[in-house]
């Protein structure tokens, strides 16, 4: 309900309405899609959907993580003057996010099927929801550590759109992963959405299934890391009213 | 404890610490490490205890700052205590002020729908509730323009009325009458007085003597964050005015 509100006052008054969900992230595809398909990557006849994959993969976690840190200040008003529980707010700010999100997929798939001809088989499609489900995962783990820490830092969300930035480079959305030399692979899988676009790739268009030990070290990792984001939450939560 | 107790309060302690110099951002932080930061202690509440009965009209006055808001919020669970217990029977409306949430550019319907929504209600809850909400609000020509439209009585009524239908059994009230006009406020204290007689608790926080002496059980009187008579309406309120 309150990611509605969220929703109808952001477009409201703008006769594109709805629709500058999705213009934003193929604004950037067709521009990116343009220089790079032409100049660098032309032996590449599937680039196209590889860098459609990537960015709205990327921009799904952009939004999300940016939403998710604001989200406790941006409700200031209504935290203090009623109670409510703070990790309901965060989450709701995401729905927003994933909204934007699932129409980005449509047109996605869209291209997908009737461009490329690719139709990915169940097996896969699941593969990939789980890598999104992932995505959002680590989303909510940034979100939860930083929604508190943004009330006392009010610019940890320029020095995140800062660091997006950064990561958005260092993540293989506008190149492939196999472009990176040997050498510096291992330092780009430090990066956990590195591993997220390239599997997703891979179960989309390329049809396989990409290296389960990898996914396996990567929810080892994710799990104790959303357990102390919650715990961590609950704990710098408590008095966090006071000071906004 | 005694099952007629509706809130016990016992020994409750606040103390706000206001740093004399804002760091709010990151920068800041960095520029002043190693200077040691300043604090203002403020004590809002000093060992307060009290109980309120089930059914009890419960009024709360004393100046401005003398820790009544911030009482109430800790009751209400939006504020921490530093020290003491809270004791709560029965369902509490986590709320202290009407209409929270509201927003100036939405319907009043919707509003109804947020601030219901707010308050804990289901969509299908408010369906059934919002003839009877708009009925007492008496806004029914006025309903589907925006709130901001609206004049502030209006928008109290509104808010008053959706405030009411959210069912708990002890309600706060921090200065919630201020604008309506004396029909309105007669409509409440009617609503009041049914809510007691069904068993229900009301603790109402005004500066309006007159109203709090004619209609509560018991008044507290608090000055500097602690309780300087706690008893009967007349002679507490009658002490209050002998200040002036």
């Amino acid at each position: 309900m309150l990611a509605k509100t969220d929703l109808k006052m952001r477009y409201q008054g703008s006769w594109l309405g709805i629709i500058w969900v999705f213009l934003k992230p193929f604004c950037l595809f067709l521009i990116l899609n343009f220089v790079f398909s032409h100049l660098f990557f032309k032996d590449t006849p599937t680039y196209s959907i590889r860098l459609l994959v990537g960015l709205v993969l990327w921009s799904f976690f952009a939004e999300a993580s940016m939403n998710g840190m604001i989200s406790l200040l941006a409700k200031a008003h209504i935290l203090k003057k009623i109670y409510m529980p703070k990790w309901l707010i965060i989450v709701s700010s995401s729905i927003h996010s994933s909204l934007a999100f699932f129409f980005n997929l449509i047109i996605l798939f869209i291209f997908l099927f009737f461009y490329y001809h690719i139709y990915p088989s169940l097996l896969h499609i699941l593969a990939f929801l789980l890598y999104v489900s992932l995505i959002y995962g680590i989303s909510l783990v940034f979100s939860f550590f930083t929604a508190t820490l943004y009330v006392k830092l009010r610019d940890l969300n320029q020095i995140w759109e800062l660091l997006l930035q950064v990561l958005f480079y260092a993540s293989p959305i506008i190149y492939p992963f196999t472009a990176v030399p040997a050498n510096v692979r291992s330092l780009l899988y430090l990066n956990p959405m590195t591993l997220l676009i390239e599997h997703s790739r891979i179960a989309l268009i390329d049809n396989g299934i990409a290296r389960l030990d990898h996914l396996l070290i990567f929810i080892c990792i994710f799990i104790p890391c959303l357990l102390v984001s919650i715990w961590f939450m609950n704990k710098t939560s408590r008095k966090i009213i006071e000071i906004m | 404890m005694n099952d007629q107790i509706a809130i016990g309060a016992y020994k409750l302690s606040k103390t706000f610490k206001i740093p004399h110099e804002h760091n709010d951002t990151f920068k800041e932080r960095l520029v002043s490490l190693g200077k040691s930061m300043t604090y203002e202690t403020f004590i809002a509440l000093d060992e307060v205890s009290f109980e309120i009965a089930k059914g009890e009209f419960f009024g709360i006055i004393g100046r401005n700052g003398s820790g009544k808001s911030t009482l109430l919020k800790i009751l209400a669970g939006i504020y921490t205590a530093d020290k003491g217990t809270i004791i709560l029977n029965g369902s509490i409306a986590p709320f202290l002020e009407l209409g929270v949430g509201f927003n100036p550019e939405l319907s009043g319907k919707d509003n109804i729908y947020l601030n219901g929504t707010i308050l804990g209600l289901s969509s299908k809850e408010i369906d059934k509730k919002y003839k009877s909400i708009l009925e007492f609000s008496e806004l029914e020509r006025f309903i589907h323009m925006k709130l901001k439209n609206l004049s502030s009585g209006m928008q109290v009524r509104l808010a008053f009325a959706t405030s009411i239908n959210a069912d708990r059994e002890i309600l706060l009230l921090d200065e919630v009458l201020a604008v309506g006009d004396l029909g309105f406020q007669k409509k409440c204290f009617d609503v009041f007085h049914n809510f007691i007689k069904n068993g229900k608790t009301i603790v109402f926080v005004s500066h309006n003597i007159d109203a709090v002496r004619k209609y509560s059980n018991r008044v507290l009187y608090l000055e500097t964050g602690r309780i300087l008579h706690l008893g009967d309406p007349i002679t507490v309120c009658n002490q209050y005015l002998t200040q002036y």
